[in-house]
């Protein structure tokens, strides 16, 4: 059936997608470096449309499956991993992936416990968040503004914390080297990537087979065959197996004596082709993803860099660069630490010394949000939802109650936590490792089952106990 | 609905074909399959970008010069 969708949400559809092509021609007209800032928005406004069209929520996938048992979403996912995994092998192949695996280690199983039960709180993902809040939806906004208030506070704390540093850590980073202006020995965070992370190995699924990532074998043999498509399809049979497994068999047993092995295989194939919107989606966010890496190498080859910062500092924007003349350009999809940069450059501005942490000051830097590429790709992902959003009349302001504003600041506040611990969100820590051969991709996503787990059991107790208090006092005053 | 998403797309195409060509004939003169190191111009080199900036750090200045 046709949706009827009313001409001024056309009217504002045309007008965001007008505002990115103003800004891609004017920028343009100015200098052609500006190219690179435009790959980020153009690929942000893609992966918007398509989070919006596929709704695309990782929160949503793990609490409907832990609440209701509906498992749609979460098999939508792991088909958009596996498709991702195939152009990010294509990828990897040719030797021109920007993608870089992260440490690996039991902190990533940590964090992502901990993201995962703050998605779960928030009723949104990092990902899902910037989304919906394209679609109007003010919780959303919330949360997004908690992940970015709480990891730009998270990665500068120190005093009182540095007291929880373990001196084991604390002597590591001091003998990393770092210049003094980053201050390594104060701040909570600074000690646990220079004095625990960085000491862990880097690992992909090819190299630990004997395999070079960058050749075709490693590339597809071992990063997406063993490192993505197994493991996903082990955790499509675990949900085939929990969830879906004994309804199908007494479909099946209402027309046959039993149940075979080949009436499983075909319950297993219908489970997957029912998610076929978000597949559809993952498809599509998958293609994307690769060739926004084929994309960026290639600029930065034409342009002859290693980092947007170098572009940033030629184009004569020096305010913010990290003490290596970088900023955050991470080559692929990202979403947290741009948000963290939002809050960590206002506080900047205000007076925060936010510099002498090895998040900004040493690593990312904190460009002004007009002329930070990752930052130019969030905005146009929540551009992109907006769009798609209008176009399929599901665009409508929501303002948050205080409850559900409550939740999203909580939620918000361990999905910040998580982020910073992991290096990573349910896209940067998951998606784009996972579908990349990075063991560190699967572990944050074990971590964050777990911790959506223990989420939805939280939420399903503090709802009883809220409804049980609102029945007492029904029953009181009748 | 459709005509104007089928608008939006082909706007965006046209976008990601003209990014593509950019970065396209960078990978057909080095050839795929030959990953290595990017940076072959530029006006300054990306170390003595990391020199100049650490050095500005330890004077205490942020970098504040442009804004």
């Amino acid at each position: 059936m046709e949706i009827v969708v009313p001409k001024k949400n056309k009217i504002w559809a045309f007008v965001i997608v007008g505002f990115f092509v103003l800004i891609s021609i004017a920028t343009y007209a100015e200098h052609e470096y500006y190219v690179y800032l435009q790959a980020y928005l153009w690929f942000g406004f893609i992966y918007g449309m398509c989070l919006q069209y596929g709704r695309f929520c990782f929160a949503s996938a793990f609490r409907d499956l832990f609440a209701v048992g509906v498992p749609r979403m979460v098999v939508g996912i792991m088909i958009a991993t596996i498709l991702f995994g195939f152009t990010s092998a294509f990828v990897n192949a040719t030797g021109w992936s920007t993608f870089h695996p992260a440490p690996t280690g039991i902190h990533v199983v940590i964090a992502g416990t901990i993201f995962g039960v703050g998605m779960v709180f928030a009723g949104g993902c990092a990902s899902g968040s910037l989304y919906k809040t394209g679609e109007g939806n003010g919780v959303a906004l919330l949360v997004v503004l908690s992940i970015s208030l709480t990891q730009s506070t998270f990665v500068d704390i120190g005093g009182w914390f540095n007291k929880l540093v373990p001196a084991s850590w604390a002597a590591s980073a001091a003998s990393k080297g770092l210049p003094d202006v980053i201050n390594v020995s104060d701040g909570w965070i600074d000690q646990y990537l220079a004095g625990y992370v960085w000491n862990q190995p880097v690992l992909r699924f090819a190299e630990m087979l004997g395999m070079k990532t960058d050749s075709v074998s490693g590339a597809f043999l071992g990063n997406l065959v063993v490192g993505v498509t197994i493991p996903a399809l082990l955790i499509l049979i675990w949900v085939y197996f929990f969830w879906v497994r004994k309804n199908y068999a007494k479909r099946v047993l209402k027309e046959r004596n039993s149940v075979s092995i080949k009436d499983h295989i075909a319950g297993f194939w219908g489970m997957i082709t029912s998610s076929k919107r978000t597949a559809l989606a993952g498809l599509f966010l998958g293609v994307a993803c690769g060739l926004q890496m084929f994309v960026i190498e290639g600029l930065r080859m034409k342009f002859g860099v290693k980092n947007a910062g170098t572009l940033l500092h030629r184009l004569g924007f020096d305010y913010g660069l990290s003490a290596k003349g970088t900023v955050f350009d991470p080559g692929y999809w990202y979403v947290t630490t741009q948000e963290a940069q939002w809050v960590g450059w206002v506080f900047q501005k205000l007076g925060w010394n936010h510099m002498d942490n090895i998040f900004f000051g040493w690593v990312n830097g904190l460009p002004n949000p007009a002329f930070n590429p990752a930052d130019w790709m969030s905005v146009a992902l929540i551009g992109g939802a907006a769009v798609m959003a209008l176009l399929s009349n599901e665009f409508k302001f929501k303002r948050p109650t205080m409850e559900l504003a409550v939740w999203a600041i909580a939620g918000g506040f361990f999905m910040g936590i998580g982020s910073r611990l992991a290096l990573g969100c349910n896209i940067g820590g998951f998606f784009v490792r996972a579908a990349n051969g990075d063991p560190a991709g699967w572990l944050f996503g074990l971590g964050m089952i777990g911790g959506a787990f223990i989420g939805v059991k939280f939420f399903n107790w503090w709802t009883e106990r809220k409804m049980a208090k609102e029945m007492a006092v029904l029953d009181l005053e009748l | 609905m459709k005509t104007s998403l089928w608008i939006i797309i082909m706007i965006v195409i046209a976008f990601l074909g003209f990014m593509m060509g950019y970065a396209l004939p960078p990978f057909m003169e080095v050839g795929f399959g030959q990953g290595g190191d990017v940076t072959q111009g530029g006006t300054v080199s990306e170390e003595e970008l990391e020199k100049q900036y650490q050095q500005m750090y330890q004077e205490g200045d942020t970098g504040a010069t442009t804004e």
